[in-house]
């Protein structure tokens, strides 16, 4: 009895890691989808307007606090 | 206490400071509860009240003149409903979003919330992250993402593929996924944390239990979780319902005044005749539809709310 209760409960746990690990992912790929787009708008902020036209993704070359 | 209080007599020095105390106590509520109660009649009861009494009238702005002229506005409305497709676009485009934000906005939000409550990996770290939008300002969030959709995204695809990309929201065939989407990912922060809230509460026996008898996760968020917080649930729908039909669904701040038409919502369509009319003569009008939205939203979210209290999942 002891040793079936045991088992449910090593079942249980296994069962709750796939879950959470599964939310997990989700959860990453949110937070992503949010911290992205702000930091790219934080990297646009320090670019002069033609580093902006030229180079969309990449780090402000020259930085500026112009803006 | 009593006793003391019966030997105090009336005109004596000790009856004058009681009476003073109570006085300056009064004051005190008084003052504390004044300021609301005054904001409330004034914002609210006053606000509302003209707004009825304006639905029954029309301005005239060049001669600042009101003018009673029963229901007029609402014959207007009705004839406008009859002729002009456009209502009937922005009640179905208020209906899909109000579906798809707060079906998905729900599942996502008790999922990522029971997550967070369950106190797993990382999970103080989500709710700070997932509340980020709720602490940056809503224009500068809406300009961030349309940048960002329009010319990051595109770039990125471009250097993938090497082809032109139209933005999502430049693109007509994205646009209203889109808003929806934008809708969505802003969306979480304040429910996540109400559920999250609610979860917390919960008796940890219960779910200690559940899982000696060899429980799933997904049992136990179906069958603890989800009856005992489902008051919180029915909160969140009366509210996402009673907003139906005055949603806007950040158009405005996407658009400004010039939003497709098939991009209208019932809200952004009110909103954007209120900030468009500058002499305020279209107000009547305007607040005739509000009265009839009122009229049709009330008993929906009544009844809703009394549907679903009937038919959710009992706690025992």
């Amino acid at each position: 009895m002891e040793s079936v209760k045991v088992l449910k409960n090593k079942k249980s746990i296994f069962k709750h890691n796939i879950f959470f690990l599964i939310v997990m992912l989700l959860l990453v790929a949110y937070a992503v989808s949010l911290i992205l787009p702000l930091i790219w708008g934080l990297t646009n902020s320090f670019k002069s307007a033609f580093d902006f036209d030229t180079n969309r993704l990449g780090l402000p070359k020259p930085f500026t606090l112009d803006n | 206490m009593s006793k003391a209080n019966n030997n105090i007599l009336p005109g004596s020095k000790k009856a004058g400071v009681g009476r003073k105390r109570l006085l300056r106590e009064i004051l005190f509520f008084t003052a504390i509860a004044g300021i609301p109660l005054l904001q409330f009649c004034i914002f609210y009861i006053g606000v509302n009240v003209n707004s009825i009494l304006l639905s029954f009238k029309s301005y005239e702005a060049s001669t600042n003149t009101y003018t009673w002229i029963g229901l007029d506005n609402f014959r207007q409305f009705f004839a406008a409903w009859q002729n002009d497709t456009l209502f009937t676009t922005a009640i179905k485009n208020s209906l899909i979003a109000w579906i798809i934000t707060f079906g998905l906005g729900t599942v996502l939000g008790l999922v990522f919330a029971y997550y967070i409550a369950r106190k797993r990996f990382a999970g103080s770290l989500f709710k700070v992250i997932l509340f980020l939008p709720n602490v940056v300002s809503g224009i500068v969030l809406v300009v961030i993402f349309k940048a960002f959709t329009d010319s990051a995204i595109p770039t990125l695809l471009k250097a993938i593929d090497g082809q032109m990309h139209l933005g999502l929201i430049q693109n007509p065939q994205t646009t209203f996924a889109t808003i929806i989407f934008y809708n969505i990912w802003i969306g979480f922060g304040v429910n996540i944390l109400m559920y999250s809230g609610a979860i917390s509460g919960l008796d940890e026996s219960l779910f200690e239990a559940a899982r000696i008898d060899g429980a799933g996760p997904l049992r136990e968020f179906f069958y603890i979780v989800l009856p005992l917080i489902y008051p919180t649930i029915i909160v969140f729908f009366t509210a996402g319902i009673a907003g139906l039909f005055t949603n806007q669904l950040n158009l405005y701040s996407f658009f400004g005044e010039s939003a497709e038409l098939k991009h209208y919502t019932f809200g952004y369509y009110l909103y954007r005749n209120v900030q468009t009319d500058l002499t305020g003569s279209n107000f009547g009008y305007l607040s005739s539809i509000g009265i009839i939205i009122t009229l049709v939203v009330g008993p929906v979210t009544y009844l809703s709310r009394k549907l679903l209290i009937k038919l959710g999942p009992s706690e025992e």
